[in-house]
């Protein structure tokens, strides 16, 4: 009796009978941050997710051009590395700042072209 | 749940409008809307060219989608920045944007940032500490001046983005967190021509995200879904999250944050004395003429594009 949802490639099971609604908040994932849809048509919160379902889930968060986080170095320090060649820009690894679950509306990999594979 | 207007079963339900439409009056009331908004802040008219930057992803083909709808005379710019990290990305949202394009006999201009400057948008980055090690700061600088450059030396009146709600949201939750009046005072749906700088419009600023993404699925246009590889950790993505939690309890919560700030900068909440009788930059400071671009800089001399471009070159 479990529905299955995928987000990003990612599965989930939940109980089935239960909203879309309440599912994403099963999987821990705002629902305002993705779209439902089910066999390529988009569903709406209150919907009921049946037994057997393949619920398919679109990110719909983006938007990279703004600050960078602020390195996990001091910043005095973080410079002088890149000065002295310690480090490059391109290498340091920047710290995750997401305090929510990893694969909501993220480009954590996946297919890169929009397809029937997405929905 | 049912279409408000017609009783079919909706697609999307928008709890900040309690409002939920069907898949044929969902793509309708989107026109409707957008129309309302390019009328009530004035961004542009059917008799002016209007210029859209695309990007190959949901927002930007929608609204050329929409404006094309709407017989609006917009041409479309993509700006080949040279980022593939391992997924091809620039070349994958080139090639959206050419079948988009050619799909609806659309005119698409484009600048390669690798053939036009000699570097892609990541190797400039190498040449900068601008950015803090990722290519984003490098790449809106990039994008503002090509951008600026094509709509001001091609005629067109107006440069349109596809800058949805969320988007408008979340750059002004960040100035609001760093109180930064000079930006707070140039935010809004239209910023005005001024010294070298084309004029501005942002016909989605009221539409969410998620309706943005629902319109692209309903209308079957091919957006590029993957995010930008150097968009990872991104702050911008880090305040739409706060921003959805907060919708999430209190649904209209980023219409009202958006809507309540342009009020109260209307009403004058955001106004500073000019220095001068010239234009001011973001920080109240005189700004001057690049003497190689003629775009508008903080300081005398080459603006900070054409400084990197210099170091290029």
């Amino acid at each position: 009796m479990t529905t299955k949802l995928i987000l990003r490639g990612k599965e989930y099971e939940v109980k089935s009978g239960t909203t879309v609604r309440h599912a994403l908040e099963k999987i821990g994932v705002n629902s305002e941050a993705v779209l439902a849809t089910r066999n390529g048509e988009l569903l709406t919160d209150d919907e009921i997710v049946n037994e057997g379902d393949i619920i398919k889930l679109v990110a719909v968060i983006s938007g990279g051009s703004g600050n960078p986080p602020t390195p996990s170095l001091p910043r005095r320090h973080y410079r002088k590395l890149v000065r002295l060649r310690r480090i490059t820009p391109q290498t340091y690894q920047f710290p995750n700042f997401s305090p929510f679950p990893e694969g909501r509306g993220r480009g954590d990999g996946g297919d890169n072209q929009f397809s029937e594979r997405h929905l | 749940m049912k279409c408000r207007k017609c009783d079919a079963k909706a697609i999307i339900n928008m709890r900040q409008h309690k409002l939920a439409l069907c898949k044929d009056h969902y793509p309708q009331w989107m026109l409707e809307q957008t129309q309302r908004f390019i009328e009530k802040y004035r961004m542009f008219s059917l008799q002016e060219r209007v210029l859209v930057a695309v990007s190959g992803g949901k927002d930007s083909l929608s609204l050329w989608d929409i404006l094309w709808q709407l017989g609006y005379q917009a041409d479309g710019l993509y700006i080949g920045l040279g980022i593939d990290g391992g997924i091809g990305y620039s070349d994958e949202s080139h090639h959206l944007a050419e079948k988009f394009a050619a799909g609806r006999g659309l005119r698409l201009r484009v600048v390669d940032v690798l053939e036009t400057y000699g570097e892609t948008i990541p190797e400039m980055a190498e040449r900068t500490t601008r950015g803090k090690g990722r290519p984003c700061a490098v790449c809106g600088l990039t994008k503002r001046h090509v951008m600026n450059r094509v709509a001001r030396d091609e005629g067109y009146d107006v440069l349109v983005t596809g800058h949805n709600l969320d988007d408008e949201a979340a750059v002004l939750f960040a100035n609001t967190l760093n109180w930064a009046p000079g930006y707070l005072m140039r935010q809004g749906p239209v910023l005005e021509a001024r010294q070298g700088m084309a004029r501005k419009a942002k016909p989605l600023c009221r539409f969410y995200e998620r309706e943005m993404v629902a319109y692209a699925l309903v209308r079957g246009i091919e957006y590029i879904y993957d995010e930008c590889p150097h968009a990872l950790g991104s702050k911008t993505i880090y305040y739409k999250e706060i921003l959805n939690k907060l919708e999430s309890d209190r649904p209209g919560a980023k219409l009202s944050f958006y809507l309540s700030f342009l009020k109260a900068k209307e009403d004058g909440l955001f106004t500073r004395p000019q220095q001068g009788d010239g234009e001011t930059g973001a920080s109240g400071e005189a700004l001057h003429t690049c003497p190689t671009c003629g775009q508008p800089t903080s300081a005398p001399g080459e603006c900070a594009f054409c400084r990197l471009a210099i170091r290029i070159s």
